[in-house]
């Protein structure tokens, strides 16, 4: 009982801090393919920028057609929903945000604008390519804020970022020992909230919580355990669903999350150590080789000993559709079932999800997984 | 039932059998001998030829998207292929909808309706096998993944070219890095040694027809409009995606850019009476059988020129291929930032003379239908009434006849 | 006889007009379904117009049909667009007119048009019939309810229920759930009107939307729409007596400005 008073209170005080941002001038950012240590080494607050899930569409801004994050993300846009913001950074992620990217710009400039090219490849070539484009950031970055990057104030956001992500990997390893002590709804909307918030506030956070939460022992779960993956998600509801249904997410792969870099080397040289651990990290399907990305899926399936595939994909999210086939192949060689979903960003599970998602958790009961 | 299959045993048969390309042209040859649409003969010769040598495999088959430079094939002697120009030749013949159905048990019909008819085609082994697929990153977000699929799916190689937004020396220096790579690990992976003088003569070729391409373009300016927009969409544009750094685009272009000449000089217009001049936004078109076009002729209304074929590119260096089809690549006016693209259309909108701005938004197109908002407020704050005209460029069942005459119709109106 | 008369027919998706216009206005005009036989019911919608404005064919000086099957109309003497005809014929009536929502049975469209009554700009929603009247005829059996009372019903909710999907697919399933899940059916019936205005707000917002609003087409008739719009709009909202027939009175207008028909 008393963890899961201290996660209301975790969750309540980085929603505070969250607010107030120390401070400092926030900076909007759209893809985990930013190196964010970039803007904290220059004094800023990177915020990253997820559009409470909604039927605000840009309608006429963009074509139906369009990812409905980019939409909802455009249509907060040009109603002042990111007026706070002192600058937005959009990265080369795909056709959607290229074109987030343009409308934003038009429509409703923000005072600092600029998009970070990122390969979609990971060769000696692309990291050193990726690296100037960092470089170029940062120089853009000084002029416009007035600040100066160095090579320590870099390093030194690059450990206390390292220091997030141990941490956080910590608390996910937590996931699947049984009855686990933090939900993976909560896990994620912990994680997502602190995509925007102070780090020094969220690694206090994590700290404790990792604290309380390792020391207790671990429970028994009869749920069924699901692997989770796919493009941006829209909020918790759908993991929050799953949960009701009597599954449980053990291991995810899904954005805002857990597709995160592990670690950055701190060095002499801290723009190339960010160009290669950022390329290196885990891939969302945005990259050119679906091979990696699916042998690591096989590994945390495998770890994680779960019983069935949760494949998400937003509507029209060309990377992940495209890829949605290989993913399919993959785990018909290893015999695990997968549900295959599509969302428009409403936040809202409908009357057809759960019908899918309760005939899904059967399906494996009778499969006697 | 046992004749159904037979049948459709020997069409696949027929359809993978260099020697039917072989026996179609003489035949075509003669069945057109009154057209006196030589351009047109030309793609459909070069068509024929290119199946031939696809189905015929005397050479590496290799793969491409379409935006991948063709020159790169054709400068090392391989046989490029192109399936998403394939399969809106397919559209054309009228075949489209049953390997769309068929890739539709497999993929989103939110994709591209061109890779999944091309997909279906492939499902149902009509096209020929690849030795490699090229592609690269940029403008189209799915076709990577798309030939990605491919490649697992015949357990072929798959090399990128990784395009970046930025233009610039950095970005240059990276897609120019990257194209010698692949020059040297295609040759390895098919065993060939590249000869550089043949990547030079491609070079060459393709600066050759970029001439006429330049003359070509400089002639559609003329009032009445010489050659017809839906033209422009279909084997024109094709000819731009597919045969440049071939003899066969010299001969085309060449063609081309003569008969223009003659009409241009003779003020003779595609349209019995043009009253409107109107700019096609987007590579494409609807493929299959409608009325667009028709009813813009009924309207007197021209489509004078199409944006895809906009002359993007600086004259290459044949002794320097990897730097200048790095420079082809990153000044591709529908990659990187829209400001380019939307200069490019404002530079268009005045040379053409153009009164009205039709952008087509292909149902599973992203890239350029992400940036119609945009690009038609530019416009309209200069006056210029302007459409976008939803439909699907390969799937005729996801195309509304009414509405696109509706559309088409009123945005005439607004033109008084 | 020298009478000056002309006649406008609107050949809808879901219904079918026709009007008659004298020098001095409207003579008579007739609405009817359009059903499976769109040159049957352009023949019979005329014929009625006719007799109801007590005119003989035969002194109609000219014709202009309009609508989705405005080409099969057999006898017309010229087509236009519903989208120029609504702005023509909004304008006639409310002539300070300078937006138009047109809400039809399979589309809607937000139009603005200049103090002459030309389109400067339209938008129109594509494939799916989200928010349009075939979209509330199956809102409406879903709760089992007529058409007509949709409207009036949802004034007597004091808040609507959000409503997530537009999709007229998903729309009626997640209706269903509501039900299912016991929320009042007025309180649907205003959260399917907020959806459906706030679609075409957003639509309007785009175009730059100026006063005042002109609201035509069969949805007009939904007093719970025309208040949503109102709200989100911020002013008052034109409604015409018959909203239905004013892409007919348009095309009517054009056909006596073109002056009687060369033969």
């Amino acid at each position: 009982m008393q963890d899961r008073l201290t996660f209301k209170e975790i969750l309540q005080d980085l929603a505070k801090a969250q607010a107030s941002g120390e401070g400092k001038p926030l900076v909007g950012w759209t893809c985990t393919y930013l190196p964010v240590e970039i803007l904290e080494a220059a004094g800023l607050q990177p915020y990253r920028i997820l559009p409470e899930p909604s039927s605000e569409k840009a309608d006429g801004y963009l074509d139906p057609n369009m990812c409905p994050l980019v939409k909802t993300n455009l249509g907060k846009a040009i109603t002042g929903g990111y007026s706070f913001l002192s600058g937005i950074i959009i990265l080369n992620t795909c056709d959607g945000m290229r074109r987030l990217y343009d409308a934003w710009r038009f429509y409703c400039p923000s005072p600092f604008s600029f998009l970070l090219d990122v390969p979609k490849t990971v060769t000696s070539l692309s990291v050193s390519y990726f690296k100037e484009r960092l470089k170029e950031l940062a120089t853009q970055v000084e002029k416009h804020f007035k600040v100066e990057i160095t090579t320590d104030s870099l390093n030194q956001a690059i450990e206390e970022a390292n220091l997030t992500r141990s941490l956080s990997r910590r608390l996910i390893s937590l996931q699947g020992r049984g009855a686990p002590p933090v939900k993976h709804s909560e896990l994620l909307d912990l994680l997502s909230l602190g995509s925007r918030t102070p780090r020094s506030v969220f690694n206090k956070a994590l700290e404790k919580m990792v604290r309380v939460l390792e020391g207790e022992p671990a429970g028994v779960s009869n749920a069924y355990r699901l692997l989770l993956t796919g493009s941006s998600l829209d909020g918790s509801a759908l993991v929050r669903l799953i949960e009701e249904l009597g599954g449980e997410v053990t291991i995810s792969d899904i954005c805002p999350g857990t597709r995160f870099v592990d670690y950055v080397e701190p060095s002499a040289d801290p723009l190339f150590s960010l160009s290669h651990a950022y390329l290196h990290k885990t891939a969302c399907a945005r990259m050119f080789d679906s091979e990696s990305r699916i042998s690591a899926l096989k590994e945390s399936l495998l770890k994680s000993k779960a019983q069935g595939v949760v494949y998400f994909s937003l509507k029209f999210c060309d990377p992940f559709l495209y890829e949605a086939p290989f993913l399919e192949e993959a785990l018909r060689e290893l015999d695990i079932p997968v549900l295959f979903l599509e969302g428009e960003y409403t936040g809202r599970v409908g009357g057809g999800v759960r019908t899918r998602v309760q005939a899904f958790l059967e399906m494996l009961e009778k499969n006697g997984k | 039932m046992e004749n159904e299959r037979g049948r459709e045993k020997l069409i696949k048969w027929a359809v993978k059998s260099p020697l039917t390309y072989r026996l179609l042209r003489p035949v075509l040859d003669l069945l057109t001998r009154k057209n006196d649409n030589e351009p047109f003969k030309i793609w459909v010769r070069f068509l024929l030829d290119a199946m031939n040598n696809s189905y015929a495999r005397k050479q590496p088959v290799v793969w491409m998207s379409a935006f991948t430079p063709s020159e790169i094939a054709y400068g090392m002697g391989y046989v490029p292929f192109m399936p998403e120009i394939i399969a809106s030749v397919v559209t054309y013949l009228g075949k489209s909808k049953g390997p769309i159905a068929l890739a539709n048990a497999y993929a989103s019909s939110d994709l591209c309706s061109f890779h999944r008819c091309a997909l279906g085609l492939v499902m149902e082994d009509y096209l020929p096998k690849p030795d490699l697929i090229i592609s690269s990153s940029y403008l189209c977000e799915g076709a990577n993944k798309f030939f990605h699929y491919l490649a697992s799916y015949y357990r072929c190689p798959h090399l990128m070219v990784d395009a970046p937004y930025r233009g610039g020396s950095a970005a240059k220096k990276y897609v120019a890095d990257q194209l010698k790579e692949l020059v040297d690990k295609s040759s390895r992976l098919l065993g060939l040694v590249p000869d550089m003088s043949v990547m030079s003569q491609a070079l060459e070729l393709s600066n050759k027809a970029r001439a006429y391409i330049a003359e070509i373009n400089r002639l559609r300016r003329s009032r009445p409009s010489p050659f017809p927009g839906s033209e422009g969409l279909s084997y024109l544009a094709g000819m731009v995606f597919y045969s440049l750094g071939s003899k066969w685009g010299v001969d085309f272009f060449k063609t081309l850019h003569l008969s223009l000449e003659q009409k241009v000089a003779k003020g003779e217009g595609y349209l019995p009476e043009e009253k409107y001049r109107l700019l096609w936004l987007h590579h494409i078109r609807p493929y299959y059988k409608n009325e667009i076009f028709k009813i813009l002729e009924e309207k007197k209304a021209a489509v004078s020129f199409e944006e895809t074929n906009y002359l993007y590119w600086p004259a290459l260096e044949p002794s320097k291929p990897y730097e200048s089809l790095a420079d082809k690549i990153i000044s591709n006016i529908w990659a990187g930032s829209l400001e380019r693209r939307v200069h490019a259309i404002e530079e268009m909108v005045e040379e053409y003379d153009i009164d009205g701005v039709i952008h087509f938004s292909h149902w599973g197109c992203r890239q350029s239908c992400g940036g119609a908002a945009v690009v038609g407020d530019v416009l309209k704050q200069k006056g210029l009434p302007y459409i976008v005209l939803p439909g699907d460029g390969a799937d005729p069942d996801n195309f509304s006849p009414g509405q696109t005459r509706t559309r088409l119709e009123a945005l005439i109106e607004m033109l008084g | 006889m020298g009478k000056r008369i002309y006649a406008g027919i609107d050949i809808g998706s879901l219904s079918s007009e026709a009007v008659i216009l004298g020098e001095n206005g409207i003579l008579g005009y007739s609405v009817r379904n359009t059903g499976a036989d769109p040159q049957r019911v352009a023949q019979e919608c005329m014929e009625e117009a006719l007799a109801r404005a007590n005119v003989a064919k035969e002194d109609v000086l000219s014709i202009v049909a309009t609508g989705y099957g405005r080409i099969r109309v057999p006898f017309a003497d010229r087509e236009i667009t519903e989208i120029t005809c609504h702005a023509k014929g909004a304008h006639f009536l409310f002539p300070e007119t300078r937006t138009v929502i047109d809400i039809g049975g399979q589309d809607s469209k937000v139009i603005t048009l200049d103090e002459r009554g030309a389109v400067t700009d339209f938008a129109m929603n594509d494939r799916c019939a989200a928010g349009t009247g075939r979209f509330l005829e199956v809102m409406a059996t879903a709760l089992e309810t007529k058409l007509s009372e949709l409207g009036q019903r949802s004034l007597e909710a004091k808040k609507g229920v959000p409503i997530s999907s537009m999709c007229t697919v998903f729309a009626e399933s997640e209706v269903i759930s509501l039900i299912a899940e016991g929320k009042r059916r007025e309180e649907i019936m205003r959260g399917l009107h907020e959806a459906i205005s706030s679609r075409v707000y957003r639509m309007a917002k785009k175009l730059r939307v100026k006063k005042e609003i002109t609201f035509t087409g069969g949805v007009a008739k939904n007093q719970g729409i025309v208040k949503a719009l109102e709200v989100l709009f911020k002013m008052p909202v034109n409604v015409p007596d018959e909203p239905q027939i004013v892409g007919a009175l348009g095309a009517a207008l054009y056909a006596r400005s073109a002056g009687p028909r060369a033969r």
